[in-house]
C-alpha cells in the first residue's frame, strides 16, 4: 500500500486559514481552489477541518465539502464540530468520505460507536491533538484550545477501541511551526494501535516525510509547507520513491 | 448513457454523481426504486456497514427493483459496499441477508496479515488469464481502497481483478454476467479512477 500525502486545509468559512500551534490566523485564500489545486498535483487525499466549528457549535462547511465532491475525485475527509451522529451522515451525503471526530469523541466516546455502526469504522477518523506533557502527551480539544485531562496513549486506544478506522494525530507542539514533526510522539501512539496514523504537525519538507514513514506513519498530513509554496506534492512524491517509499504516481 | 444511482441515505452521493458526469453520462437519482428498472446502467454506491445499508434498501425498495432488474439481466454496478450487498451475505451483519444478485459471500479482513481497515492507494491487477476487459487498458494502476470486509466470489465469476492488502489477497472487482462489483472506490481514485469507471459504465451496459 502506497504511503499517503494529505493536505490539511483549516477553514475558516469561507476562507482557507493558517496559524501557529492552531492560533494567530492567516487569510490565504479560497479553500476550494487549493484542494482542486492539490488534487491536480498529485495529492493523494484532503482534509478539511472547520477550525470554528466546535466554538460555535454549528458546523457550515457543507457547501465548500459539496463544492469539492465535484471537482475533487480523491478522498476528503471532514471534520470539526461534529456532535451528534446526524453530523456526521450530513456530511458524507454532502460529499465527504470521512469524519474526523475530535471534541464530540472526547467527551463522548460511543460517538464513535454510533457513527461507525452506520458509516463502518473505515469512515471515522479520530483526531487527537497532543500537547507534551512531561515524558507523555495530552490531548487537547477545540483546535487546541481546551485541556481534557486525557492521555494521549490511552486516549488513542480507547479510540481504536470505539471504533476508531484511523487516528490523524496532531503535534499541536510542532505545528504551524515547520520546525519538524514530533516522531517520538508517532513512534509511541504506533506501538500501541493497529490502525493507520495520519501524522500532522511540523512538517518541513519530503525529508521529514520520510522519518514519518520510518517510525510508522501510514500517512502524512501537511498544511503550512504545501499551502506556503515551501515544498510541492511532487516534490515529496519523487524524494519517497527515489528513498524506496511506495507512492501513488 | 442514463445511469441511475441508487440513494439509500448512507452513500456519498455527490462524488458518485460527479465522478459519473466527469465520464460524459447522465447521473439519475432514484430513491424509491422507480429510476432502476428505466436506466441502462444502475449504480449502487455505499459508504456504509452492511447491516444499515440493506435494511435501508430493503426499506425504500429499492432492493425489490434491483432484484428483478437482475431478472432482466440489465447491467448494475456495486461500487465498495453495494458490491459486498450485490452477494449473499456478509460477517458483518450474520442475520442480514444481501442481495443475492451475485453469488458470494463477504468476510472480515484479517487483522494478523494486514491492517484493518484496509484504507488507502493500492495497486490493482487483473487476475490470471481472465481478459482485461474494463479493468485496464494497460499496465495495473492504484485506487483507493476503504473497507474492513472483503468479497469472496463463486469460480465462475470473471473478470477478476485483485490487490494485496498486506499479506492479504483482496478481490478489486468481479463481473457476473450482468452483476460487476469493485471493491474501491473509482469515484475517488483521481484519473485513474475516472477512467476506470468510463470503462465500466460502458462494460455493464451489455
Amino acid at each position: 500500500m502506497a504511503f499517503r500525502i494529505v493536505a490539511r486545509l483549516d477553514v475558516k468559512p469561507p476562507n482557507l486559514v493558517k496559524g501557529v500551534h492552531l492560533e494567530g490566523l492567516r487569510k490565504l485564500g479560497d479553500p476550494a481552489e487549493f484542494a482542486r489545486a492539490y488534487y491536480d498535483q498529485g495529492i493523494d487525499e484532503i482534509i478539511y477541518q472547520d477550525i470554528v466549528a466546535s466554538l460555535y457549535e454549528r458546523n457550515s462547511i457543507t457547501d465548500l465539502v459539496s463544492l469539492s465532491a465535484t471537482n475533487v475525485f480523491v478522498p476528503m475527509t471532514v471534520g470539526g464540530g461534529i456532535r451528534e451522529t446526524h453530523d456526521a451522515t450530513a456530511l458524507v451525503r454532502a460529499g465527504a468520505d470521512k469524519v474526523c471526530l475530535n471534541t464530540g469523541a472526547v467527551r463522548r466516546p460511543q460517538l464513535i460507536t454510533d457513527i461507525a455502526a452506520i458509516l463502518g469504522s473505515q469512515a471515522v477518523v479520530v483526531g487527537i491533538e497532543a500537547k507534551r506533557f512531561g515524558e507523555s502527551w495530552r490531548a487537547m480539544t477545540d483546535c487546541g484550545r481546551e485541556h481534557t485531562g486525557r492521555d494521549v496513549i490511552e486516549w488513542a486506544r480507547e479510540a481504536q477501541d470505539s471504533g476508531a478506522g484511523e487516528l490523524l494525530l496532531t503535534s499541536i507542539d510542532q505545528e504551524g511551526t515547520m520546525r519538524g514533526p514530533d516522531l517520538k510522539l508517532v513512534e509511541t501512539v504506533r506501538s500501541v494501535v493497529r490502525i493507520p496514523i495520519v501524522a500532522h504537525g511540523g512538517v518541513r519538507g519530503p525529508e521529514d516525510a520520510l522519518r514519518l514513514v520510518e517510525v510508522g506513519a501510514s500517512a502524512v498530513a501537511i498544511a503550512a509547507c504545501l499551502h506556503s509554496g515551501a515544498a510541492s506534492v511532487a516534490d515529496f512524491k519523487t524524494f519517497l520513491r527515489d528513498h524506496g517509499v511506495e507512492v501513488r504516481p | 448513457m442514463r445511469v441511475a444511482v441508487v440513494d439509500y441515505g448512507l452513500c456519498n452521493m455527490f462524488s458518485v454523481l460527479a465522478a459519473i458526469r466527469e465520464c460524459g453520462h447522465d447521473p439519475v437519482l432514484d430513491i424509491d426504486g422507480e429510476q432502476i428498472p428505466r436506466a441502462e446502467v444502475a449504480v449502487v454506491p455505499g459508504v456504509a456497514a452492511f447491516g444499515a445499508g440493506m435494511t435501508r434498501l430493503v426499506a425504500t425498495g429499492q432492493a425489490a427493483a434491483l432484484l428483478r432488474r437482475a431478472d432482466a439481466g440489465d447491467g448494475m454496478v456495486g461500487l465498495c459496499l453495494g458490491a459486498q450487498m450485490f452477494l449473499d451475505s456478509s460477517q458483518e451483519a450474520p442475520d442480514t441477508p444481501g442481495l443475492g444478485v451475485a453469488r458470494g459471500r463477504v468476510v472480515a479482513l484479517d487483522p494478523t496479515l494486514g491492517t484493518v481497515p484496509n484504507q488507502g492507494w493500492t495497486l490493482v491487477r487483473s487476475a490470471g488469464d481472465t481478459p482485461s476487459g474494463f479493468l485496464s487498458d494497460g499496465d495495473p494502476e492504484y485506487y483507493y481502497f476503504s473497507h474492513s470486509f472483503k468479497c469472496l466470489v463463486s469460480p465462475d465469476s470473471t473478470e477478476i481483478a485483485t490487490a494485496r492488502s498486506g499479506a492479504e489477497s483482496i478481490l478489486a472487482a468481479y463481473r457476473q454476467e450482468n452483476v460487476v462489483g469493485v471493491q474501491f472506490h473509482p469515484e475517488r481514485s483521481g484519473a485513474a479512477g475516472l477512467a476506470f469507471l468510463g470503462r465500466l459504465l460502458a462494460a455493464a451496459r451489455v
